[in-house]
Order: C-alpha cells, then structure tokens, then sequence
C-alpha cells in the first residue's frame, strides 16, 4: 500500500508539472499549482504512516500547509484579477511586456 | 512568563494585527501617520528586543505537543541574530523611508500590515529549529512579499512582476516541500538537530538517496534568492515593486540562502556530503551570467536586480568552497572554511546595506526626475548631494574599492579559493572570481561616474534634493556600511566565533 501511495503521489506530481508547463492559460497554471501542493500535502500524510498508526507530525504539517496553499491561492487569484483588469486576458503569451 | 525567544515574534504579530485600530485612532485624530511612526516603532523594538537576546545564546524554545524531538521548535544561534539584526535594521529603515515614499498611496494600513507580517516571518525563519518551523514562516514571509510586490496594483509592471514572482517562488517552496517531506519519511523527524544525529549515526549516511533530498531543498530555496536558473523572476518583481519593497527584497533573497546554509549544514555534515561542488557551480553561473546581463540593461532597478543575482552567486560560491574543503581535506580544509564562511556573512551584510541603499536611492532620483533610465539620470549627484554621496558610497562599497567593506568580503571568498593551489576545482573557481570581481567593479564604477560626473541631462537639471526623512536612512545606511569597514576585526571575529553553531547537534 506505501508503495503504491508514493507511485501515485509521484504521478501526481508529473500531473502537475504536466499542467503547469503546457497550459498557457493562468488561472490553469493555477489550478497546476494546486494539484502541485495537495500532492505533497499527501506525500505527508503517507510518509507519516506507520506499522501501528500514524505520526501525528505529519498530519499536523499536512493540515498547516493546506491552510498555506489557500493562503497562497487566495494571493494568485486575486493578482490574476487585476491581471485581466489591466491585460483584458489571462494568458500567459500576454502577460510578458516587461523587457529590458 | 512568556520566553525571550517569543516575545520578538508577538511583538510583531500583535502589532501587525493592531494596525488597523491604529490607523483607526489616527483618522480620529486627524493625524494619520501615526500608524506610520507605530509600525516604525514597533520595528525598533524588535530590533532592540533581539540584541537583547546576544548575550545569552544559544537559546532554544519547544513547543512540547508531541514530545521529544517531534515539537515544534525555535532555536536561536549567534548567526541568527546576527541576521536578524541585519535584516530588521534595514526593515526599520525602510519603514521610516514609507513614511515619505509611500505617502501618495492608498491602503496603506495592509501596506504597513504586510511589512510587519513580513519581518515576524524573518524572524521566524532565522530562529527555526526545524524545517516544520522554517516552512511556515518562510511562507509568511513569502506571501507578504508577493503582494508587497504587486502593491501599486494599478501599475501593470507591478501586477505582472508580482505574479510571475508568485509562481515561481511558490513552485520552488513546494519543490522543498517536497524534499522535506521525503526527509520526513527517511528520518520521522524534522528536527534539525535530531535529524543529523539520525543522519550521521545509522547507515543512512552513506545512502545516495540524500542528495536528491539535498537537490530539492537547494533548488527550492534557490529560487527565492534568485541564482541563475530560476532568477527570471527577479528584474520584472524589482521593475514592478515600489522601490522601498525593492531594498526589502534584498533582505528576502538573503534570508533564503541563510536558510539554506543553515539546513543544509545542520542536517546534511559537509564533512560527510558532498555538495561543494553543486554550490560552486551554480553560484559561478549565477555570478557570471549575473555580471553580463547587468551591464546590458538601460533600467537602473533592472541593473541592480541583475547585480543581485551575482551578489548572490558570491555568497552561494562562498558557501560552495567552504563545504567543498570540508569534504575533500577534512579537518585540514577547516581553515579554509572559515575563512569563506566569514567571507559569506560579511557579503550579506554588504548586499543587504549596499544594495538597500541603492534601491532607495533610485526611489529618489525618481522622484525628482521621473525617469529609471540611466541615460536620463547623468550628472545627478550633482543636483541631489545627499542623496548622490550616499548612492556613491553604496555603489563603491559593492564594487569593492579598498578601504570599503566589499572589498574585503571579496578578498575572504578569494583567498579562500587561493588557499589550496593544488586542487583543481579551487583553482578555477579562483579564476573566476578574480575575473568577476574585476568585471563588476568596472560596471559599478562606470555606474558611479555616469551618476557623479557626468554633465547634467535636462531631465536632471531641475532635480531637487528630497525631503529629510528620505535621505535619512540612506545616509544612516552609508554610514553602518564605514563603521563595518572601520571595525572590520571586531565583524570578522565575531562571525567566526558564530560559525560553530551552524554544526548545532553534529
């Protein structure tokens, strides 16, 4: 079961990496980065497994960090907001004028 | 009786949480920048409450929920409030510049919120005992410092630098999320100093897997102090920041690569791994690409980001050859270590002062002139002398001029390369270094005569010096930068007595 908890939280994680690379829409990107965090939330939860039970450690930091991954959300979704007030899209092609 | 340790890091939340009910008070009282001289003062205290805390280190605080080695833990060594100190001396500094710089905004009630939630996280970070402690504050001072970023919102640079820094720093914090997790499942622990014991005594030791775990907390914390591969970030935040959020960025890019210092050599004994040689690579690359690109901007903000970069590919080379040394000469390769060690915590002591002092400096050229480019801003010293003596200082200071300090930062990182001619790696590091330090103090000096010397531009004609509580802290901030040089022993001596206690629990 452990093994295949830490294959499925490394698929997971290509998922993730998957999405953030190709998809050029940001609020995708996002939703990437979301995939991103609640694998390793898991990562957590699944090394804090015992033969007896579970280690109370990782849950807590797993708890901590999606409370942190909300946190971070919140920021994201409230900077692509003004992203598309000022760009009228939310595209990653877009949003690259700054040079030099 | 609440512990030493703590009360720094209520202070700062309590009055971050207290800002609003002062900005409350003071439209009450038709004087609203109380809550600007409040979070000032709430800085200074801070700052003073951590100086209080020299004398008797190593401190050390536990969270006993779990027990044993499993609570969450603050420790607080010689280098960590050597940092601290550093970083909140440029906080308050800043603080008191908004009082000025800021002065035309809106919001600044979350402005001041986020700058005090912003040092509770620096002070968080340098205490931590463990990487549960480390993560948490590292994010709190990471997300205040994307939406300080992205604060003048209807400015799309400032939108545009702020995401773009949200994502990258996000991914590279959930990259060492990982590592750490990986950590967690290999050892149970996340306590730095149970970890290496744990680390050093079985056979975990010699077990290869390590590095990948040693890859992702380097990476992860690597792209927030911008070494090259993932420093695409850092010209657009510092373009798209108000210039003050831009010196605090400094702090922030110094603070990620004390963390990693200060992990990796707790868990991971640079006797026994192997990660010099990782470090001098990628600080090099950083150092070198860094110093190309910076002489290729027209920007100043862009200039100085990218003068960053190489700073702190200094500081990451530095670290690089001390653990190299330890690795390959053992007990021999101490002396080497300490010398690049000292080399490392003066530099960010000269990064965070110099580059601090020319952010805020630009913020006042601009405000006279309205103009970043360098061809716009010529001959201005002339005009703002305050202002202009101080930034001369500062741009000398990091282009290592002899009597300044940055120059003997650069000397340590140097001789400690020079120190073992036989070994190849050295050597060519070595070469590098000299090659860099040459090149470097050429663009800064070029920079320093374009600002001092030459004929004024019209755009510079009617600048006119700035308002005292903006040169203020610049020429306090000039002035710290001649006492480290004056009492240079006295810094050397003391980082080098502070060293020890990176190797906590080994």
């Amino acid at each position: 079961m452990f093994t295949i908890l830490v294959v499925f939280v490394f698929f997971l994680l290509g998922l993730a990496v998957y999405c953030m690379v190709t998809k050029k829409n940001i609020i995708k990107t996002l939703i990437g980065l979301e995939i991103f965090t609640s694998s390793v939330n898991l990562n957590f939860v699944v090394m804090g497994a015992t033969e007896g039970g579970v280690d109370a450690l990782g849950q807590s930091f797993a708890i901590i960090s999606i409370a942190i991954g909300a946190s971070v959300a919140a920021v994201a979704l409230a900077l692509i907001i003004n992203v598309y007030r000022h760009y009228g899209n939310v595209d990653w092609d877009i949003v690259r004028r700054l040079k030099w | 009786m609440v512990s030493p340790v703590l009360t720094p890091l209520i202070l700062l939340f309590a009055s971050a949480l207290a800002v609003p009910l002062v900005s409350r008070l003071g439209t009450y009282m038709k004087f609203p920048k109380i809550r600007d001289i409040f979070s000032f003062a709430a800085l200074l205290l801070s700052l003073y409450m951590i100086s209080s805390l020299l004398p008797s280190v190593p401190l050390s605080y536990q969270v006993n929920v779990f027990g044993g080695p499993y609570g969450v833990e603050l420790y607080v060594s010689t280098l960590s409030v050597y940092i601290g100190i550093i970083a909140l001396v440029m906080l308050s500094l800043v603080s008191f510049y908004s009082i000025k710089y800021m002065e035309v905004d809106n919001g600044l009630d979350s402005y001041y919120t986020l700058l005090l939630t912003f040092a509770a996280g620096i002070v968080g970070v340098v205490f931590s005992g463990d990487f549960f402690t480390l993560y948490v504050f590292w994010e709190l001072l990471s997300i205040s410092s994307y939406s300080l970023v992205s604060f003048r919102k209807y400015r799309w640079q400032a939108v545009e630098g702020g995401i773009k820094y949200l994502f990258m720093g996000t991914v590279g914090s959930l990259i060492a999320l990982y590592g750490i997790s990986l950590l967690y499942g290999v050892a149970g622990t996340l306590n730095f100093s149970a970890l290496s014991s744990v680390i050093s005594t079985t056979s975990l030791g010699s077990n290869m897997s390590l590095y990948i775990i040693i890859a992702t907390i380097f990476v992860g914390f690597g792209v927030s102090s911008a070494i090259v591969p993932f420093h695409t970030w850092i010209p657009d935040a510092y373009v798209g920041a108000p210039n003050c959020v831009a010196s605090l960025s400094t702090v922030a890019l110094i603070i990620s690569a004390f963390s990693i210092i200060r992990s990796l050599m707790a868990v991971f004994s640079p006797f026994s791994f192997d990660y010099g040689l990782f470090f001098i690579f990628f600080g090099i690359l950083s150092l070198t690409l860094g110093n190309f690109m910076a002489i290729m901007q027209r920007d100043v903000r862009r200039l100085l980001a990218f003068s960053s970069v190489s700073n702190m590919g200094y500081i990451f080379t530095g670290v690089g050859i001390g653990s190299y040394a330890l690795f390959q000469f053992g007990t021999q390769g101490v002396y080497i270590f300490e010398i690049a060690m000292v080399g490392v915590f003066l530099h960010m002591l000269n990064h965070v002062f110099g580059k601090g002092l020319l952010f805020m400096a630009v913020g006042n050229f601009s405000q006279s002139t309205k103009s970043y480019l360098l061809d716009k801003l010529e001959g201005i010293g002339r005009r703002m002398p305050i202002t202009g003596l101080a930034a001369s200082i500062g741009l000398l200071g990091l282009a290592g001029i002899p009597p300044l300090s940055g120059f003997w930062s650069k000397l340590f990182f140097i001789s400690a390369a020079g120190s073992k001619l036989s070994d190849p790696v050295l050597d060519v590091t070595l070469v590098f270094l000299v090659f860099n330090s040459i090149f470097d103090a050429a663009y800064y000096i070029w920079v320093f005569q374009r600002i001092a010397f030459k004929p004024v531009t019209e755009k510079s004609q009617n600048a006119k010096e700035v308002s005292y509580v903006m040169w203020l802290p610049i020429l306090i901030l000039a002035a710290l930068l001649i006492i480290v040089t004056v009492r240079l022993d006295y810094f050397t001596s003391f980082i080098d007595a502070a060293l020890r206690s990176l190797f906590k629990g080994a």
